[in-house]
């Protein structure tokens, strides 16, 4: 079974400014990262969509203590996206300040970052942000 | 499966060490080889636990060296095991389904880890590898950040004044605080208060420090045997009754972080093969690695109904002292005795084995007949539960 929507891939159309993911065919569930089955039935039939760039916070949190190559404060979270798929990154342009619990549940558009880290393997990508 | 022991358990203290990780290791494996009244000639299979080595020991094939070093037999294999936080528990678990198949008679098992040499952030950066690089990691997510976001959901899923939780789970860590203290082996043997924890530095909101636990240095090692060789060699073994351990992708994908889906197979499996209830486990030592983390174990564990276990320490209900079902973490668990990230599952292991020979001193709790084990690795990609009982 190919494995569909390699990061590579996921990562090109970023460039272009499209989201994707995969859909079940047989759950209706849309998902990340690249997969060869879907995670909740198990089944191989899954198809890539393009994926609405929108969705609401389920989580988040504000870090303080950051690994090495970030500056803290800043916000993770995680975002239900509105064709139902699951996907982490960062809230931008929110006073930290005004993080609160009212935060889950929130919509949020979803953009993209591109990730400046000399160490890390990978050149040139990027990653999820949000904005409320 | 034919019947599976345990003999001999054996850990060093745990705090900051000099000594490197295959020192430390081999320090707690050769007391657990004395205390099983078993010789290095006896062992037929090192599973050696660890999981951050390759970066703070600089040490790959770490399992081989100390082989060497303890003094097995040449033909004897060496393997290192890694799954983040729960490293010692699946070296362990392996030991245990391949003395039970009859592969081996006996195996040496357990962890290590030295990590205390690294700055914070060069520790909280190689932690964090163990979220998915390419999905995760990249947004700066940390390890008290994943429980942190799961602290949030909590509150708001349940409807709870995040002040309110906040409070509750700082007695969480006063109550396993109280519990080290009385644990010679616990890195933080200190007693601290609700406001202690209230007032200290935030780490990833709503988690403040003393809702972690801390980077520590230590090994524990752990002999395990089939049953019929077990009775030959000591008065006492412990008996392995039930073991599950299940497995899920990256965080985000795991939805509701209220429910670790994976503790909830895993400890199915293992109450099923034990043949008992949640309410009949006397002793868990837990993966308490932020407070959050023990208030959604001992839901997850069935100790507690979904979104009533946050005030069971507030209420005393999980205390040496005066528990109301299980006793949580008689050792201080991962919050005060300490989490060496790759010998934590054995440590785990060493305690309830000595609750269930009534070895604990002023932590024993009276009459322990079963005693459950918990461990969580990565942002929940692992779950495993080992049910013992004397």
């Amino acid at each position: 079974m190919k494995k569909l929507l390699k990061f590579s891939e996921y990562q090109e159309n970023i460039k272009k400014g499209r989201l994707l993911g995969l859909l079940c065919q047989e759950c209706n569930i849309c998902m990340l990262p690249s997969q060869s089955s879907c995670y909740m039935c198990g089944n191989q039939n899954l198809k890539v969509k393009n994926l609405k760039k929108r969705g609401i916070i389920t989580t988040f949190t504000v870090i303080h203590i950051a690994p090495a190559g970030f500056k803290a404060p800043y916000i993770v979270a995680i975002v239900r996206t509105v064709d139902n798929a699951y996907v982490m990154g960062n809230i931008i342009d929110l006073n930290l300040d005004k993080t609160n619990i009212k935060l889950i549940g929130r919509n949020v558009k979803i953009g993209f970052n591109r990730i400046i880290q000399p160490n890390n393997p990978y050149k040139n990508i990027f990653s999820l942000v949000f904005t409320v | 499966m034919r019947g599976v022991s345990i003999i001999g358990v054996a850990m060093t203290d745990f705090r900051k060490h000099h000594d490197t990780g295959i020192e430390l290791f081999v320090q707690a494996g050769v007391k657990a080889l004395k205390k099983s009244r078993i010789d290095p000639k006896d062992i037929d299979a090192l599973f050696l636990g660890n999981c951050l080595g390759s970066f703070s020991d600089k040490q790959v094939h770490m399992a081989p060296f100390a082989h060497s070093s303890i003094g097995l037999r040449t033909s004897v294999p060496a393997l290192r095991f890694e799954s983040a936080c729960a490293t010692a528990t699946v070296a362990i678990i392996n030991a245990i389904l391949l003395v039970g198949s009859g592969v081996y008679d006996i195996v040496l098992s357990g962890g290590t880890e030295k990590i205390s040499d690294l700055s914070t952030t060069s520790a909280t950066s190689i932690f964090a590898m163990a979220t998915h690089a390419q999905y995760e990691a990249l947004t700066g997510i940390t390890y008290p950040g994943v429980f942190a976001m799961a602290a949030n959901m909590y509150a708001d899923k349940y409807k709870i004044n995040l002040k309110e939780l906040k409070g509750h789970m700082a007695e969480v860590a006063v109550k396993n605080h109280a519990h080290g203290y009385e644990n010679p082996k616990a890195h933080y043997r200190k007693k601290i208060t609700k406001e202690d924890v209230l007032n200290s530095v935030m780490v990833a909101e709503p988690l403040q420090v003393l809702d972690c636990c801390p980077f520590s240095d230590g090994a524990a090692a752990v002999v395990i045997s089939s049953t019929d060789k077990a009775k030959d060699l000591i008065k006492n073994p412990i008996h392995v009754v039930g073991v599950g351990q299940a497995t899920s992708g990256p965080l985000y994908i795991q939805h509701d972080l209220t429910r670790i889906i994976t503790r909830e197979k895993a400890s199915k499996i293992a109450y099923n093969q034990a043949g008992i209830l949640p309410s009949s486990v006397d002793i868990c030592e837990l993966h308490d690695c932020f407070t959050i983390a023990e208030i959604l174990a001992i839901e997850g564990l069935g100790f507690y109904n979904f979104g009533e276990g946050y005030t069971a320490a507030t209420n005393g209900d999980t205390y040496l002292s005066h528990a109301k079902n299980s006793v949580v973490n008689p050792s201080g668990g991962l919050k005060s005795r300490g989490h060496p990230i790759g010998a934590t599952g054995a440590a785990q292991m060493v305690e309830v084995v000595e609750q269930l020979r009534n070895e604990s001193g002023s932590r024993q709790v009276d009459g322990a007949k079963i005693g459950l084990i918990d461990t969580i690795g990565g942002d929940f990609g692992t779950a495993c539960n080992i049910v013992l009982k004397n």
